[in-house]
């Protein structure tokens, strides 16, 4: 898996130094079982759990409605574990001054950061896995009709939304922060993607959805509906666009990294 | 009085005896130092007798309290300066010795507090921007506060500059003139020598030397050393003598009188005894005394060698490189 | 004494830092006066539609300023060795968690309020028709939340997991009292029953009875279940507390 292709393109980090600022932040989160479990849990519950419900209560088979809740609260679960995620966990590594000792041990900005997203987005990428096999089995969904896509747009939107972390935690820098500020965001891409069910989204002015829908999420619902149902490739010009705009914004931010603080003595 | 008194105390972290049956007692307004190397048990007794930790088995007494079960009443006689503790990072050194002056009754005033820390000229800073030492003595000036009867100090001056350092000293003597009881740890054998009355050395979690700091030394031997001329064999010497490359080391229990004896003997020879150095007993000797010693004991008793970082590094007698 | 000490201190740090402010006021400000005022504007019958908006609203006001806000607090303060710090005080363990809680409760009330003043200036929904019922759901339900939020660290294992471990359940509130819409109908009705036994569906029902018609004996009874669902919680809150809560970051 390459997800810094997507999430830094253009950028010149060596690989290597990257992957072992990812592997030091998958030790840390892989190797604390109770970390694991707490959040797997967690997400599985909230991104499995409501679409499992839905579609056990609706009287006939509505494959639509599950999909779009299933699209929607995937939206909301790669919100929380890359965004609120990035976020926090940049921040307390600031705070327990391991950033600093990163840095100070040689290492680029940009490999440190990147790092860091190579390791959410790994984590994102699993738990959306998880969260549809568990949906493909226990439910009428149908597994996607181009999986491969469906793979791609998820590793791609968890890398974008892992790069909006990264401005929220130089906006935000304290760790205690960062969770409530991170809230509106993932009630609007909630929202914009359809998580709160449909009748939601249906009473939203026509504008206020046009909003909604350029964040990353919608575009994400967009490509993953077509992923999964099949159809015209050329339709999805759209969404694709939208990612790549965010892509190129997170690039931008890449580059004003100097903004982002490394210590936090001051 | 007794202030603080330690009764066959144990306390083990799952597998590990962080603190093995330890006993000791710490008169009122006087300085107690525990030493010890890292990981020898000091703050596991440190925490035990301030309440964060409870005792496998054993007591502890502090101004005749427990200090779990009579915790509140024990915490407004006590100061505690623990080794590792946090600030609100931002707030101002001023603003944290305020806040901390509400939760302390009759506490100084903040400026006195700061002055005594030597943190005036830091009032205004933010937290965040102390240094290390700085941030110790933040940690002096609330564990001041409340002017304590009995005051914990873990490691006190680690991360502060020589001067600083000092500072510090001089504010716990003064204390102690006063009639405040000290019990404090230190990884700098200098610290202890200048304060302390009475000690305890630590080595995994067992008390391997203690009591009154001017007759431990004294039961200690002094050394002279000096370069051992090139024409003289080490056999030849008035003493007996230890040699290692070029440098000789006489132990004595009176090293004023030996090197009297080695120096009559090298002028009758017409020699000169270069580099000569004559040390009384200090805490670093009795240091590299139990550290000789535990290297001995290890190489005697292969079969309870369970550490391989320890057995595997040959035991030298006289390995004075500390 | 100390109490006050713990509870200006908490007050202090939560206040005094701008950048807590977007976060933690007007985030769920935001939506508890956002969401009716919108109501009011794109549907039919706005007003009935903005009260009923609003009052589910407040669930996410509870879960968000007094539940979320407490935990993570707490957490990070737990890991950076803080409350091992104020416990060098003279202050009890009770007086500092109590001070965390009383602070927090101040913070989620007053959004009550003023959220409520809000949506009647803004979305036309009347006050309540028996305030002293809203003021003792308020009160109560904060205080049950915040001291639910205390026992919630206990399995958070680290500070920079607080947030992901707590933001699911600020979900299930929002969803469980209608704040996201009637997303509930399309759920199972087995389900109904459980989350309308969630902390913040009782505080959003008894409010409710509040708004609605009634004389002082129908609310009386219509608090007689709520009450008894957040006595239920502060009970299980408070045993977790003596059992599991965590003064330090794990050793292990």
């Amino acid at each position: 898996m390459e997800p810094e292709a997507t999430a830094l393109p253009g950028v010149v980090t060596p690989v290597r130094e990257v992957l072992a600022v990812a592997r030091l932040g998958g030790r840390l989160f892989w190797g604390d079982g109770r970390a694991v479990g707490g959040i797997a849990v967690l997400s599985v519950c909230l991104g499995a759990g409501l679409p499992l419900l839905i579609a056990a209560s609706l009287r006939s088979r509505d494959v639509e409605v599950v999909l779009g809740m299933h699209l929607g609260m995937l939206a909301m679960v790669l919100t929380i574990v890359a965004t609120t995620q990035t976020a926090v966990t940049l921040s307390t590594r600031r705070e327990l001054l391991v950033l600093k000792r990163l840095r100070a041990s040689g290492l680029r900005g940009r490999a440190i950061i990147g790092g860091e997203l190579v390791n959410i987005v790994t984590q994102a990428t699993l738990l959306s896995a998880l969260v549809s096999m568990i949906l493909y089995t226990f439910t009428y969904l149908p597994p996607p009709e181009l999986p491969l896509l469906f793979a791609a747009c998820v590793v791609a939107v968890a890398g974008v939304l892992a790069l909006i972390g990264v401005v929220f935690s130089i906006v935000t820098r304290r760790p205690d922060l960062n969770a409530p500020a991170t809230i509106p965001f993932m009630l609007a891409s909630a929202a914009g993607a359809g998580g709160y069910g449909p009748f939601v989204t249906g009473l939203l002015p026509g504008w206020v959805q046009w909003t909604l829908d350029l964040l990353p999420t919608g575009a994400m619902v967009e490509i993953a509906r077509l992923a999964c149902r099949g159809g015209e490739l050329t339709t999805l010009t759209g969404p694709v666009l939208n990612l790549t705009v965010w892509a190129l914004l997170g690039l931008v931010t890449v580059r004003f990294l100097f903004l982002f603080r490394w210590d936090p003595r001051r | 009085m007794t202030a603080i008194q330690v009764n066959h105390l144990s306390k083990s972290y799952g597998r590990f005896q962080a603190v093995n049956d330890i006993s000791f007692e710490v008169e009122a307004g006087t300085v107690f130092a525990l030493l010890g190397r890292n990981g020898a048990g000091k703050t596991t007794t440190i925490e035990l007798l301030t309440g964060f930790q409870k005792p496998d088995t054993g007591s502890v007494r502090v101004l005749g309290l427990d200090p779990i079960s009579d915790r509140a009443q024990v915490r407004g006689n006590v100061g505690i300066m623990l080794q590792e503790a946090g600030f609100f990072p931002d707030l101002t050194t001023g603003q944290t010795v305020e806040i901390w002056r509400d939760f302390t009754p009759a506490a100084r005033p903040a400026s006195e507090a700061l002055e005594l820390a030597g943190l005036t000229a830091k009032a205004k800073t933010k937290v965040r921007q102390l240094s290390g030492g700085e941030k110790r003595r933040l940690d002096l000036a609330l564990a001041l506060l409340g002017r304590p009867d009995v005051l914990f100090l873990d490691e006190p001056t680690t991360g502060m500059d020589p001067e600083a350092r000092r500072d510090v000293w001089e504010v716990v003597r003064n204390l102690a003139a006063r009639g405040t009881t000290v019990l404090l740890t230190t990884h700098y054998l200098e610290e202890a020598q200048q304060l302390a009355t009475n000690l305890a050395i630590m080595d995994r979690g067992e008390i391997v030397v203690g009591g009154d700091m001017a007759e431990t030394l004294a039961a200690r031997v002094g050394r002279v050393s000096f370069e051992l001329p090139s024409v003289i064999h080490p056999g030849e010497l008035p003493l007996p003598a230890t040699v290692r490359g070029r440098l000789a080391m006489v132990q004595a229990a009176d090293p004023d009188l030996a090197a009297q004896t080695l120096l009559g003997w090298a002028s009758e020879r017409g020699l000169r005894l270069r580099g000569l150095e004559v040390r009384m007993a200090s805490l670093e000797d009795l240091f590299l005394e139990l550290a000789k010693n535990d290297e001995i004991s290890q190489n005697d008793a292969p079969a309870q060698r369970d550490r391989g970082t320890r057995s595997d590094r040959p035991a030298r007698s006289g390995d004075a490189r500390a | 004494m100390s109490l006050t000490a713990t509870y200006k201190l908490s007050a202090r740090l939560f206040w005094r830092d701008k950048g807590m402010l977007p976060a933690s006021v007007i985030t769920p400000l935001g939506l508890a006066i956002g969401m009716p005022a919108l109501m009011r504007n794109v549907q039919a019958d706005g007003v009935t539609a903005a009260a009923q908006m609003f009052v589910g609203a407040l669930a996410l006001i509870l879960s968000g300023t007094a539940f979320l806000n407490i935990t993570v607090a707490l957490t990070m303060r737990r890991d950076q060795l803080l409350l091992k710090r104020l416990r060098t005080t003279r202050l009890t363990d009770r007086q500092i968690l109590l001070g965390e809680v009383a602070n927090t409760v101040t913070q989620t009330v007053a959004l009550m309020i003023v959220s409520a003043v809000a949506v009647h200036l803004l979305a036309d929904v009347p006050l309540p028709r028996n305030p002293v019922l809203f003021a003792v759901f308020a009160v109560a339900g904060s205080a049950v939340l915040a001291t639910l939020g205390v026992a919630w660290t206990a399995a958070i294992p680290r500070g920079e997991l607080a947030a992901a471990m707590t933001m699911p359940f600020f979900f299930l509130a929002g969803l469980a009292s209608g704040a996201m819409g009637p997303i509930m109908n399309l759920l199972p009705s087995w389900l109904h029953p459980f989350l309308a036994a969630l902390p913040t569906s009782a505080v959003v029902d008894a409010v409710r009875a509040s708004y609605g018609p009634g004389t002082l004996g129908s609310d009386l009874v219509a608090a007689a279940v709520p009450t008894l669902v957040l006595a239920v919680w502060a009970g299980v809150a408070l045993l977790s507390i003596r059992r599991w809560f965590r003064w330090e970051s794990r050793k292990s």
